[in-house]
């Protein structure tokens, strides 16, 4: 049965779900992966719900919870020997011409992530979130000057990655 | 596309078909390596209360030792329980302490790190240190009631140098050749369960490092 402060808990993961999703989606290349790394993250946040301090945004507490928990995690041993990437589709059927593009560019944008480090992807969802260098650097404990030269050089393979796929970057 | 184009579309992807579970139970157990790493110090810790019960009765239903040997095992017994005590202890609190994920990721990362490495390096002392005590309880207790004579049979042969050459050889060179095997077993033992994941750690670790 769940108690009441696991029903809070589970309330405000709800509201949160879909960073905890993309989190999942670019640390992990196929959907069991990331389904297994969405419910870890899930029980890593209740694990740690005791040092969330209600002072700051419950958002910003998980922000960094889960992207520790996605850094130290990795995929199991047994699973598939090598990545195979399900393939982009050239046009998205659903949705107007635009949504069809956002969707399309987040493939490319999934699929070369992959491609980059465990602590590049944590400078790209920071600064995708709108993080300022500062913010970055306090949260992954690094300078503020780190900060900025490690993110430019993230955003710059990136580019380079979804390049690489043909698509105009 | 640029950045700005993905900001917006990171911004607007729908998250209308993400379920999350209705209760806690249904999540599945802990995959993270800090949760390995503690999953196998439960089932070690619990291996090493098992072998320790097993030793202390051992002469209890295994009826072969003499009084002189019976001591002679039970001291070496309590040699081999200080060490161990020392492991457990710091086993208990090592284990309490690697979780602190809302902390920044660099502290989280070198305190799981410093923390494993730690421990890898008490557990590794305690296994050299046990290991020649056990190799040792076992000879007893494989003896049994000969343990006595044979003692006094190399002692003697020592003394008087009749074959005693011979003889201290042949066990030196066991002793080391036990030992190597034991201690090769023990590095590799310890990379399957511990090593992989101070690695990993490690190679993290690196990608944060400053730039200088």
């Amino acid at each position: 049965m769940s108690t009441a402060k696991e029903k809070e808990f589970l309330a405000l993961v709800e509201k949160h779900k879909g960073i905890i999703h993309k989190i999942s989606k670019m640390y992990m290349d196929n959907t069991d992966d990331q389904n297994d790394l969405f419910q870890e993250i899930i029980l890593q946040l209740w694990k740690s719900y005791d040092s969330f301090n209600r002072q700051s945004q419950f958002s910003t507490w998980m922000y960094r919870v889960a992207l520790n928990t996605a850094i130290l995690y990795y995929k199991k041993d047994k699973r598939k020997p090598e990545t195979v990437y399900e393939a982009i589709p050239e046009t998205i059927a659903l949705g107007d011409d635009d949504s069809e593009e956002k969707e399309l560019q987040l493939a490319h944008f999934y699929r070369a992530l992959q491609k980059l480090d465990k602590i590049e992807k944590a400078l790209i969802f920071y600064h995708l979130e709108n993080y300022s260098h500062k913010e970055i650097g306090e949260n992954l404990g690094i300078s503020e000057g780190n900060a900025r030269v490690k993110l430019s050089r993230a955003k710059n393979r990136l580019k380079e990655l979804i390049k690489e796929q043909g698509y105009e970057f | 596309m640029n950045f700005d184009d993905l900001k917006a579309a990171w911004n607007n992807e729908s998250d209308n078909n993400i379920n999350i579970p209705q209760n806690l139970e249904s999540l599945k157990e802990a995959q993270s390596p800090v949760d390995k790493v503690k999953k196998n110090l439960r089932m070690e810790f619990w291996l090493n209360i098992v072998f320790l019960v097993i030793f202390i009765a051992l002469p209890f239903f295994y009826n072969r030792l003499t009084p002189m040997s019976t001591v002679l095992y039970y001291t070496l017994l309590l040699t081999m329980l200080m060490p161990m005590s020392y492991y457990l202890v710091n086993f208990y609190k090592f284990y309490g302490r690697i979780n602190h994920l809302s902390i920044n990721t660099k502290d989280s990362l070198n305190e799981v790190y410093f923390e494993l490495k730690h421990f890898i390096e008490i557990y590794k002392v305690m296994q050299h240190f046990i290991s020649p005590t056990c190799l040792l309880l076992g000879l007893i207790m494989g003896l049994g009631h000969k343990t006595g004579k044979v003692l006094d049979k190399i002692a003697d042969a020592t003394i008087t140098q009749h074959d005693g050459i011979i003889l201290i050889t042949i066990l030196i060179v066991s002793f080391s050749t036990l030992m190597t095997l034991f201690f090769i077993y023990v590095k590799w033992y310890i990379n399957c369960l511990y090593g992989k994941h101070l690695k990993e750690l490690e190679n993290i670790r690196e990608e944060l490092k400053e730039i200088e």
